[in-house]
């Protein structure tokens, strides 16, 4: 169990994992927003 | 109509500021975590769904399970199986809420105002499970064994007074987010002075 | 193209990016949190047996906890919105993202599941999921500097009494209301005053005579005792002793 625990490959699965939701939070930043700065400006119509 | 920069601004500050807190007393739970599972493994579970009181309540009775007598024992004994059991069950248990959330989201969300419902069985329902989890938990805890008992106890005094102090003042009103973390910690720590008297 | 804030049932595009997008991405993170251990244990050539991963002991926290699961889907999705997906992929729903993203809805004076409300949501959900992997990863990282204190016997002595320690800060919860979304219940203990009484008899009974403790038998107990903690919840809901009132209404 000892080498599983300490395992560079659970290592750098979790890593990938962690970093995938980090750019998942990042997307979920940016679009939002982007989107609500467009609502912002002034309607045209 | 829309949201202001400013708005956007004051969202974007509260939520890193109101993160920190709860954060750092998720780190707290990390640390006892860790003393059973690693680090790593720990790390992971903490981030993704799945509560401190969950990942630690799977890792004990799959440890009791298997036929450690602590998780100790378990952390410097178990094979690559053994430990196997306890890294699926941590990532299948909590995925219900995904059964409902990625087929019916889109729907829960439209129909959020439905009308109150005649019936309110189902919020008592859902309470029901985790109470019925404390009811066999505590006595057993409580009648079962010394050391336990005087460790659950130290954890609800510290819990209790945490929850006093946090209300008296409200500069301290942020030990309110710790006292599942420091209670738990404190508990812990409590049990090597337990198991010295008893 | 701007939407009110009617609640009408054609989705703004923000929205229908959010749902779409956000599904997909939960499928993924899904699979990937699935697949994760068996990779690993493969690579290790230890993948467990079907019957050591699913027995008594691990089925009743599992009877526990997926209906948790359910009921947090169901109660959070409504506030949530489109966010909710990232929400339930970083988990701490109940004591970080929730708040962070009612407190964003409440600063920008937005509803739920509008566009503006889902919007802020995600901002301030996906804020708090980026705070929360830092802090995390700073914290995983120090542990590993500091890997010795985590060999000391104290600490290992310690960490075989992480269960009692989790219940004596929880007990505080069983004697408070419970509360989901913006309904609180009260009394909800009375709910399984049976299933305490009995295991307490049990308990001590085991304890009188040979000394030790059921704790080993938590799984089988939880199983047999949720039958009777759900009858007797539901004649004490009948009865009016558990009661379900608006959270507003009440002040804890």
């Amino acid at each position: 169990m000892k080498e599983i625990i300490q395992s560079p490959l659970l290592l750098t699965l979790v890593s990938i994992g962690l970093i995938y939701i980090l750019g998942f939070s990042l997307v979920y930043l940016k679009k939002p927003t982007a989107a609500v700065w467009k609502w912002g400006l002034p309607k045209k119509n | 109509m829309g949201i202001t920069k400013e708005e956007l601004k004051k969202v974007i500050k509260s939520s890193v500021v109101f993160s920190i807190v709860p954060s750092l007393s998720i780190v707290v739970g990390l640390f006892a975590l860790i003393s059973v599972l690693g680090v790593v493994w720990s790390w992971w579970r903490l981030s993704v769904i799945g509560s401190l009181s969950y990942e630690s309540l799977i890792s004990s009775s799959v440890s009791t399970a298997l036929g450690f007598s602590s998780n100790a024992e378990m952390l410097a004994n178990a094979t690559g199986r053994e430990f196997g059991v306890v890294m699926i069950l941590m990532s299948i248990g909590m995925l219900s809420g995904f059964f409902i959330l990625i087929p019916f989201g889109k729907k829960l969300s439209m129909s959020v105002n439905k009308t109150e419902n005649s019936s309110t069985w189902k919020y008592v329902l859902s309470g029901t499970f985790m109470l019925c989890l404390f009811a066999v938990y505590v006595p057993v805890l409580l009648f079962g064994d010394t050391i336990q008992a005087a460790v659950m106890l130290t954890g609800l005094v510290i819990a209790v007074g945490l929850g006093i102090l946090a209300k008296k003042s409200p500069k301290l009103r942020w030990l309110g987010d710790f006292i599942m973390a420091f209670s738990m910690i404190g508990g812990m720590i409590s049990s090597i002075l337990w198991t010295s008297i008893f | 193209m701007k939407k009110e804030n009617k609640t009408t049932h054609t989705l703004d595009p923000f929205q229908a990016w959010s749902h779409k997008w956000g599904r997909f991405g939960t499928v993924i993170a899904l699979i990937y949190m699935i697949a994760l251990p068996f990779v690993v244990l493969a690579y290790y050539d230890s993948i467990p047996s079907f019957g050591e991963v699913i027995n008594i002991s691990t089925i009743s926290i599992l009877m526990i906890y997926i209906p948790v699961g359910i009921s947090e889907a169901l109660s959070y999705t409504p506030i949530l919105g489109s966010s909710s997906y990232l929400t339930f992929i970083t988990g701490n729903i109940m004591n970080l993202k929730l708040p962070c993203a009612v407190n964003a809805l409440k600063i920008t004076k937005k509803e739920a599941n509008t566009p503006e409300g889902d919007a802020i949501a995600s901002v301030a959900v996906a804020v708090s999921s980026i705070m929360t992997v830092c802090i995390l990863a700073l914290a995983a990282l120090f542990s590993t500097w500091i890997s010795p204190v985590f060999e000391l016997p104290a600490v290992k002595t310690a960490s075989n009494y992480i269960i009692p320690a989790l219940f004596g800060s929880l007990t505080l919860g069983l004697f408070s209301s419970t509360n989901t979304g913006n309904k609180v219940v009260k009394n909800g203990i009375m709910g399984v005053v049976p299933v305490l009484i009995i295991v307490s008899i049990l308990s001590i009974l085991v304890r009188v005579t040979s000394g030790g403790s059921l704790f080993g038998m938590v799984g089988f107990l939880i199983l047999f005792m949720l039958p009777i903690a759900l009858i007797s919840s539901r004649i004490m809901w009948k009865k009016g002793v558990i009661k379900v009132v608006d959270k507003n209404s009440t002040e804890e």
